[in-house]
Formats: C-alpha cells, sequence, structure tokens
C-alpha cells in the first residue's frame, strides 16, 4: 500500500478505465485485494462445479415423478408406501460437474420400502422395484440394471441412481438395508444420518451463510431452501473432488472415492469462515482422522462405526499412499495459488490443477464476490447513532 | 451531543474552503479507509472522486451484533471536505421502502443535516464518516430487513422527524418554538440584543444564543429543512407572515419552493 501514491498521478488522467487501475493495484498490493480475490475465485470456481439451479430443480421434479409412479394407486408397490429421497453429494450439496461434457451429473437416490427384512430377500426386492420401473412407458426404455441399483439414463445431463433400500429397525434412526447383487448379505447404510452428521460438522457457518443469503434474497430465513445454501466447507470439498478427479485422471481405479474425501474433511473442518482458509486447513488435517484399528486403517462411517469406508485402502495398500499424496499436492497447489500476486496468475494456476472451470477473468468475480465469501467484516462498534428519517425530498 | 467546540468547526471549514483541490485530502482518507474497508475502490468520475464497492462490515451495539454487506457508491461533492459524501445503496438489497430511509434513486438518508454535519465534522475524514454514520444506517437496514427492531430511537419522516429533532435541540416541546428559533438559521438574522423568539422574554444571547450560534457555525442549508417543518405546520399557523423566511417573502409569496441541495 506505501506505494500507492507512486502511481496516484494515474488517476488524475484515467478516469473511466477502472480496471487496468485495479490491476495495477492488485501487483502493489498484495495483501488488501488478493486475499479477497482468491476467494472470489475459489467460489466462482465452485458455482462453475456445482449442478446449476435449473438442473437440481428439474432432477428433483424428475424423481418425485418415479416416486409418484412408484407409489400410484394400480402400483404392485403401493402398500409399501414407497418414498425417494436423495442420498450422497447430491443431498450433501457437494456435486462436482463430471470432468468431460459427455459425463453426467450422476444422482444417488434411495428408494424406500416399508418391508421386514424377514419378509423379503435381495433379489425379490430388486425386482420389485425394477419391474415397476419397467411397467411405465417411458422409464422402461431408460432403466439399466447395476451391481446395487437401477439406473435410470435421462436424455438431459444426468442419470439416477435408484437404490431399493428397506427399514433396519434395530440400529439408530433412518437406518436402512440396501442390495448388493454380489454379496449375500443386506449392507447397511444410512443416507439420512450421514447427511445429518456432515451438517452438524459445519452448523454455525452453515446457518451463517442461510442467513447470508436470506438477505441477498430478502427472504426469511426459513424460506431458503437448504440445498440453496453453500457453507464453505461444501464448498471447499467440491474444489478437492475436483483437483482429486484431475489427479487420477489416467488412474481411475487408484481414485479415492469421494465419500472418504467428505468424511475425513467433514472431521477436519474447524468452521473455517472462508473456502481459503478450510481448504488449507482440510488438505492439512485430513490424514490425522485416518484411523488405524487391529492393523488395519479406517475411515468409519460416522452413522455407522462398523462399516469402513476405506476398507479397500487394506486390500490394495497403495491406494492409501496414493491418497496422501494427492492430498500434498493439492496442498501445494493451493498454496501456490494463495501466494500468487494478480488474479490472472491466480485463476491460470488453479485451472491448471482444476481443469476448465468456465471462465475466471471477468471483472465481475471480483467485484462480486471480493469481502462477502472471505468473510472479512470488520468490527465497527456503534456509540451514538444519529437517528434518521426521510428529509432529502418533499 | 457536540463536544466540539464551535471555534474549531469553523477553523476547519474555513481552512478547507482555502483549498481549490481536494485531490490530495481525499486519496489521503481513502487510503486510511481501504485499510479497514478493502471492498472499497477509489474512481474519478467527471473530475469527482466516487467511492464504491462493497462495504463489509460487523457493527456492534449494545450487546447486539449484526454482520452483512451492501455494494454502496460514495459521492464526494466537489466543497469535500467542507460538506460529507451523499451514500447511495447500489446493489438494490434495501427495499426503497420509506421505513428504510433509503429514497428511490437509492441514496441514504443518515439523519438531519445539522446532526450528519456535526458528527462529520468532529474529523471530516472518510474513514470516521464510514464508521459512525454510514455503518450504523446500513446495521439498522439490516435488522430491518431481518424483521427485528433498531436497537436504537428512530425519528418519524421529514417534517415530523425534523420537528422533533429541532425541538429536541433547541429544548422547546412547543413546535412553534421550535420553527421560531430554526427561522434565525434560515434568516442568518442572529442579533444578540434581540429577545428570544421563545417568548422567554430574555435576550437571545442570555437564552437560546448559543445553541443557534453553534448551528450556524455548519454549512446547512435549513431552509430545505425549514420548509419541511413549515410544511407539516402550516394549517395551525394562523397568521404565516412571521414564519415565513426573510429570502422567500424577498422572493414573493408565490415561489414559495426553495430548491433542495
Amino acid at each position: 500500500m506505501c506505494y500507492a501514491h507512486l502511481f496516484s498521478h494515474l488517476l488524475e488522467f484515467r478516469t473511466d478505465d477502472g480496471l487496468f487501475f485495479d490491476n495495477l493495484r492488485g501487483l502493489i498490493m498484495p495483501n488488501s485485494d488478493q486475499s479477497a480475490n482468491i476467494e472470489g475465485v475459489f467460489t466462482k470456481i465452485s458455482d462453475e462445479l456445482d449442478i446449476s439451479e435449473a438442473h437440481y430443480e428439474d432432477a428433483v421434479a424428475k424423481y418425485e415423478a418415479v416416486g409418484r409412479w412408484l407409489d400410484a394407486n394400480d402400483s404392485p408397490l403401493h402398500v409399501h408406501m414407497p418414498r425417494i429421497y436423495a442420498q450422497g453429494s447430491f443431498r450433501l450439496g457437494t456435486v462436482v460437474k463430471p470432468l468431460s461434457g459427455k459425463d453426467e451429473y450422476d444422482i444417488d437416490l434411495v428408494c424406500h420400502l416399508e418391508i421386514d427384512k424377514k419378509n423379503i430377500s435381495q433379489e425379490e426386492l430388486r425386482n420389485m422395484v425394477g419391474d415397476r420401473l419397467k411397467a411405465h412407458k417411458d422409464y422402461k426404455r431408460m432403466v439399466e440394471g447395476g451391481r446395487r441399483c437401477w439406473t435410470l439414463h435421462y436424455a438431459d445431463a444426468f442419470h439416477m441412481d435408484i437404490l431399493p433400500a428397506i427399514p433396519d429397525y434395530e440400529k439408530m434412526k433412518d437406518s436402512i438395508w440396501i442390495t448388493d447383487k454380489q454379496l449375500r448379505a443386506w449392507q447397511p447404510s444410512n443416507p439420512k444420518g450421514y447427511a445429518r452428521w456432515f451438517r452438524e460438522q459445519m452448523k454455525g457457518m452453515f446457518a451463517q451463510h442461510r442467513q447470508l443469503l436470506a438477505g441477498s434474497l430478502k427472504a426469511n430465513v426459513e424460506d431458503v431452501p437448504e440445498w440453496k445454501v453453500k457453507a464453505p466447507l461444501q464448498r471447499a470439498i467440491q474444489i478437492l473432488k475436483r483437483h482429486r478427479d484431475i489427479h487420477f485422471e489416467q488412474d481411475k481405479d487408484d481414485q479415492p472415492v469421494s465419500i472418504i474425501i467428505t468424511t475425513l474433511a467433514g472431521h477436519a473442518y474447524a468452521e473455517e469462515d472462508n473456502i481459503c482458509d478450510a481448504l488449507v486447513n482440510l488438505v492439512d488435517k485430513m490424514p490425522n482422522h485416518i484411523l488405524v484399528r487391529n492393523c488395519e486403517y479406517w475411515v468409519p462411517n460416522p452413522t455407522n462405526p462398523e462399516e469402513n469406508f476405506a476398507d479397500k485402502w487394506n486390500e490394495y495398500p497403495a491406494r492409501r499412499e496414493k491418497f496422501l499424496a494427492w492430498l500434498a499436492k493439492a496442498g501445494r497447489d493451493f498454496e501456490e495459488a494463495l501466494e500468487l500476486g494478480s488474479p490472472k496468475r491466480i485463476t491460470e494456476v488453479l485451472q491448471g490443477v482444476l481443469g476448465d472451470v468456465g471462465n475466471l477473468t471477468d471483472e465481475q468475480t471480483f467485484a462480486t464476490t471480493t469481502a462477502d465469501e472471505r468473510d472479512e467484516y470488520p468490527e465497527v462498534r456503534i456509540s451514538r447513532p444519529v437517528s434518521q428519517w426521510l428529509s432529502w425530498k418533499k | 451531543m457536540n463536544t466540539l467546540k464551535s471555534e474549531s468547526v469553523g477553523q476547519l471549514a474555513n481552512g478547507f474552503r482555502g483549498k481549490n483541490d481536494s485531490t490530495g485530502i481525499v486519496e489521503e482518507q481513502f487510503e486510511d479507509l481501504l485499510g479497514k474497508y478493502s471492498g472499497l475502490k477509489l474512481r474519478w468520475q467527471e473530475g469527482h472522486p466516487v467511492v464504491k464497492g462493497r462495504l463489509s462490515f460487523k457493527a456492534l451495539y449494545d450487546g447486539r451484533s449484526v454482520k452483512d454487506w451492501y455494494d454502496i457508491e460514495m459521492l464526494l461533492p466537489a466543497k469535500y471536505p467542507c460538506l460529507p459524501p451523499r451514500v447511495r445503496e447500489i446493489g438494490n438489497k434495501i427495499s426503497r421502502d420509506i421505513d428504510y430511509h433509503v429514497s428511490e434513486d437509492g441514496i441514504l438518508c443518515l439523519g438531519a443535516d445539522l446532526a450528519v454535519l456535526e458528527r462529520f465534522y468532529e474529523r471530516a475524514d472518510l474513514l470516521w464518516f464510514v464508521d459512525e454514520l454510514v455503518v450504523p444506517h446500513l446495521a439498522s437496514c439490516t435488522w430491518r430487513r431481518n424483521g427485528e427492531a433498531v436497537p436504537w430511537e428512530q425519528l418519524r419522516h421529514k417534517g415530523e422527524g425534523l420537528l422533533e429533532f429541532y425541538k429536541d435541540r433547541f429544548g422547546t416541546d412547543d413546535n412553534f418554538t421550535a420553527l421560531r428559533l430554526l427561522k434565525v438559521l434560515v434568516d442568518h438574522n442572529y442579533k444578540g440584543h434581540t429577545l428570544c423568539p421563545c417568548e422567554s422574554g430574555i435576550k437571545l444571547r442570555h437564552c437560546h444564543g448559543d445553541v443557534l450560534k453553534d448551528a450556524s457555525k455548519y454549512p446547512v442549508v435549513f431552509s430545505r429543512e425549514y420548509c419541511h417543518i413549515f410544511e407539516l405546520l402550516k394549517d395551525d399557523i394562523e397568521d404565516i407572515g412571521p414564519y415565513v423566511p426573510r429570502s422567500i417573502r424577498l422572493r414573493g409569496m408565490r415561489r414559495r419552493r426553495v430548491k433542495g441541495r
């Protein structure tokens, strides 16, 4: 900032080309705007990676239609009260746009039927749901059976994985049993419980960002749908997942699964109020939450401590090493970007490690997302407020 | 209310008035401002300085706090820092509703001209202006938007609010007394030896002299605010003759409207 006066003469003959001076100031004042800029860049990136509101609403409308079909009065499933709800990144708000344009958003759904485990086999459950889907004139062309779920391929930019499930009355609330063709036993799961745990990890920030969004939409906080709120943890996870997609592009087999990243990030997150700090902290602290039990590596499911998300790591030890190496690389990449001066260079570096994430160089990025997302709120102590009223015109 | 001595206000105003070019002052003050509010930028539009950008703040008052941001534009007048900036909310985040004290074109009404000037003149500085006047106003907007009560007293609008303010300032409960005292300021007609317009029977210099002399130090166009109050009270005035400001009387009764600043 101290060099600013050297350039002050520029102010006198340049009145319109504000961008030029802003960039210049960016170069000479590395600490004021830059950190705000990089936060803006990160925010923009996560917006680009996210599913658009239109797509989101479209997807919800479509799976609700599936739900209505399954629960129609003439449906054999009707007596079992079928319910469809989202799980996974779609539920958590950590969706990441697929790397290549060809790929589709993957929307994970649970199709929940009220049937006691004693009264049905895995195969019967699978077939019940599959048969009903195939009875629909459109769905029968779109449906495809997988190992654990039925997939509906939509012509638009997504496909839906529908996972048949029944309740698990013995475990905690919302626990379910899911089917798996390759395994004899039912598999336990609890997507709703996991989502609650995840939300709990960022409770404060989530509420705060919801409030902020409510403010900017001039709406009541309760009226702002939760899926519209993006807290720093969610955005940081989106960026990490994209970094992983790029890093493991040629090594898909050893790519760490999203649930491990999300779980470790949830544990490591310390309510940072901006994406930069959150990312730096996450890459540093995530490895600390990998547990060792009986000489095995464990990333337990927070809603089911008996389930190890990282069981494959014990089968293929290289995967854990690659995971740690990737995390370290991500840390170096983000720190390199943070140390850079100009928004242009930051963008260049990040596009190198995150791939094509849209146009990040327009001035708007820097103008609209400076202090807001960075959460730079200087404190003002009001001691003598001047009473106000309207007096400027009749 | 205002602790600054009237002499120093005059010196301040005169000191700045002497300078034709306020560029240096603006730049210097803007640097301080930027040190705290990093989302703001200084631009020059048609030779006038304009501070524009995102103002983020966490305001604390009486145990309550509020955190928010607004996109604002501060227009610095040619006479800056003799006159404070005008502030406009450009993000359309604040409703143009009368209760938010924001005009249709987004200009924030920070308070009575006199109150704003008094506060501003304590430092005549941009950072001071934002901390003392802009942020409290925006904080009150946020509270209101969130449906919470503004924790300090809010005056009513236009004439009513102004009347309350001047009655409080002149220490009187009577509407017409306040109007007559204000007229002294409008007319620039302070004569210490005349009887005080408050009808106390005491000479002005021993009665409301000090408060009037203090107020007259500030470059406020009192006639504008006087008109608002006059408009409010005129139906109850039997003989409006003595209430018509000299400047208007001279121009004739038909051109009663006084152009705002």
